[in-house]
């Protein structure tokens, strides 16, 4: 029981992470060669698209998996406490306290009129909290490998 | 010699980052790319096909693909029946329906679309060209994100201890 649990968490941790993955080193770089009427219509829509059922169940699915793995496997239980605090911190209260803050802004914003604008409050500080996001999932793919070694 | 814990854990994480990227495109990108018009969805594709090659996503994509059978062959030798059934089946499904499908199908209408310059074309010629490259990309698209996903799920079933014996190996 124990072992599929954290099997499961760092299945849903690394298909999370791998999603966040494509957008830094692919998606936010053709987002960036579109015009910003392009830019900000296409963002408006993958912010929509992606509030779904398969997304969120991935998405969600560490917060729960990860302290109930550090519940179960005593072994490695101080490495998944750690594992679960940045996901918690580094994933899910970057990506609720800033990347949907902008992108409830930029729901706003009328493409054809203030894209510039828009555009400008956007793009830089969305991907730099993107960067961070990124950066966090994928330390704690590493720390759940880490942890089943232990 | 690399344990088998290690190479499990490896390739579970490798596979999960892979399918990850893959279902970025399915439940966000493509649906959101719909929207976009004929020049920018080509402009965005054709930097997205370039850029998603660096080494990071390639350790991810490729690295499944030699560590499953990899831990594939190491099960039977250790004589894992059941365990080696389902690593050997999740071998298969990504080789042939992630690494096959994306070479053999997405690979080449990324090629085609990559030595499109938008400027020597007209707005009806890039509706066509963006029409006769996003059905096929998008339908192959789907099922390598099916593959990937079913491919997970029988790794982890394969890890997964299910007998005492195979738990006391860990």
């Amino acid at each position: 029981m124990d072992k599929a649990i954290l099997i499961a968490a760092g299945l849903t941790t690394a298909l999370s992470a791998g999603l966040l993955f494509g957008f830094e080193v692919a998606v936010n770089r053709g987002l960036a060669a579109l015009s910003d009427r392009e830019y900000v219509r296409a963002m408006q829509s993958i912010n929509r698209t992606i509030i779904n059922p398969a997304f969120m169940l991935s998405f969600m699915g560490p917060l729960v998996l990860l302290p109930l793995a550090a519940w179960l496997v005593a072994d490695a239980r101080s490495i998944l406490i750690g594992a679960s605090l940045l996901y918690m911190i580094g994933v899910m209260g970057v990506t609720s306290a800033g990347n949907v803050p902008l992108n409830d802004k930029l729901s706003r914003a009328n493409a054809d009129e203030s894209a510039s604008t828009a555009r400008q409050q956007f793009e830089s500080p969305w991907n730099r909290l993107h960067h961070v996001r990124t950066f966090c999932a994928a330390v704690v793919v590493l720390l759940v490998f880490v942890a089943a070694m232990a | 010699m690399i344990r088998t814990r290690t190479l499990t854990w490896l390739t579970i994480l490798l596979l999960g980052l892979s399918a990850g990227v893959f279902f970025a495109f399915s439940v966000a990108i493509n649906p959101a790319f719909a929207h976009l018009e004929d020049t920018a969805y080509i402009v965005a594709m054709q930097h997205i096909n370039r850029d998603i090659q660096n080494p990071i996503f390639f350790a991810a994509f490729f690295g499944a693909a030699i560590l499953l059978p990899w831990l594939a062959v190491r099960l039977k030798k250790q004589g894992n029946h059941r365990q080696y059934v389902f690593m050997a089946l999740s071998a298969a499904v990504y080789i042939v329906g992630v690494f096959g499908v994306t070479s053999m199908a997405n690979v080449p209408l990324n090629d085609k679309l990559d030595k499109v310059v938008i400027a020597n074309h007209s707005a009806a010629e890039l509706t066509i060209i963006r029409h006769d490259y996003r059905q096929p990309w998008e339908s192959w698209h789907a099922v390598r994100t099916v593959a990937s996903v079913v491919s997970l799920g029988l790794a982890a079933v394969a890890v997964v201890p299910t007998t005492s014996s195979e738990r006391k190996r860990g």
